[in-house]
């Protein structure tokens, strides 16, 4: 049996980050150490904590209910509380408790930098993706984005709407391009408050009465009731923020803003 | 990329011939649009005339999803029938409601309704 310890360090990377780590069995016994610890922690300005176990060996439903408690205290100071150094075994002890529903589990340092500064520093992440101009690739790359923004703590109904948004430009980058278009694309950026794309294909050079018409119907798009089709811009301007059309002899780009709702 | 992401299971109601339920599972999006369109066209050339479709399990719908459902409906009431749809989700019916579809489309809590509808 190895002996219960807990102790603490600033993260090298980043000294805002708190590793705490802590070995031996965590049984009834510990729970009110680790508690007065985290007290401690919480009080001398701790917010974020990485709690390494990757030296602890027993895990005891009142030690996973405390250190729930402890994420609890340091979520009320705007920070978090990530566990990190889980064997196999460990995770699916954890994961009957169901801690997994409450905690972040991390396997190295570099993901939690990442979302840390995700999180605090509100970083952008960026993607740009060359598409083969085909209808058949559209739904992989709707779904694929609405992944993203929803790993991203974006809530299910603001990535559905997104995927609606990425799918409507996609399928109109294609429909309105050039015959032999080859590719598309789709500049994407995504911070904590909204997403940001860039939808661009080639399009045949219009003159400027052509021009007009196009923008005319861009910034006040018919349904007709008749047809099947045509109703997708209606749907993006409705689902977004902001919405906008260049054309020039590079092409078209429409540009749309979503904020996060949820 | 063979995979239509969309599956129609098509139940006959006993006793009606005219009269059809279509299960709907998956994503109603541009890849399956003409598909769908004609499995349903085919059976208002075999003598249907009411159709219930059960939106349960569809996931996804986009703009020109919607402007096939909105066909169909056209088409059954030219023919003296009925679209209904049943059963669907947030997602879908938000979608719905923006187009302003809603009020073009007959739509039921439940397929159950849909059916005491038709009466």
């Amino acid at each position: 049996m190895i002996k219960f310890n807990i102790a603490h360090s600033a993260c090298e990377e980043d000294s805002r980050i708190t590793i705490v780590q802590l070995s031996g069995d965590l049984d009834i016994s510990v729970v009110d150490n680790i508690t007065d610890y985290f007290d401690k922690l919480v009080e001398d300005g701790s917010t974020y904590v990485i709690v390494d176990m990757e030296n602890v060996n027993f895990v005891s439903s009142p030690a996973v209910g405390c250190l729930m408690g402890c994420r609890r205290r340091l979520i009320e100071k705007q920070g978090d509380l990530v566990l990190a150094g889980l064997s196999n075994s460990l995770k699916s002890k954890l994961n009957l408790m169901g801690a997994n529903r409450v905690f972040r589990y991390y396997s190295d340092i570099k993901a939690i930098l990442s979302d840390y500064s995700w999180e605090y520093d509100s970083q952008a992440k960026t993607l740009s993706m060359s598409i083969p101009s085909k209808t058949a690739y559209v739904p992989a790359i709707r779904k694929l984005i609405a992944n993203v923004v929803s790993q991203k703590g974006y809530s299910r109904k603001d990535s559905f709407r997104i995927e609606t948004i990425i799918d409507e430009l996609a399928n109109n980058a294609i429909e309105h391009s050039v015959k032999n278009q080859e590719y598309f694309t789709i500049d994407f950026v995504l911070d904590k408050e909204k997403v940001e794309f860039i939808v661009k294909n080639k399009s045949n050079k219009l003159n400027s009465k052509e021009m007009s018409k196009v923008k005319q119907r861009f910034n006040e798009p018919m349904i007709d009731d008749e047809s099947i089709r045509g109703r997708g811009l209606a749907l993006v301007k409705m689902l977004s923020n902001e919405l906008n059309l260049e054309i020039d002899d590079d092409g078209t780009r429409v540009h749309v803003t979503k904020t996060r709702e949820g | 990329m063979e995979d239509k992401h969309i599956k129609l299971d098509i139940e006959d109601m006993p006793g009606k011939a005219d009269t059809k339920l279509i299960h709907f599972d998956g994503d109603l999006d541009s890849t399956n649009v003409e598909t769908t369109l004609e499995v349903i066209t085919n059976l208002f050339h075999e003598g249907v005339v009411n159709l219930v479709a059960d939106f349960k399990k569809l996931r996804y719908v986009n703009s020109t999803g919607l402007g096939i459902l909105l066909h169909i409906s056209k088409t059954a009431k030219e023919r003296e029938g009925h679209f209904k749809i049943a059963e669907v989700n947030e997602n879908v019916y938000e979608i719905i409601e923006i187009i302003g579809a809603n009020t073009l489309l007959d739509i039921y809590d439940s397929v159950e309704d849909a059916f005491n509808s038709l009466v």
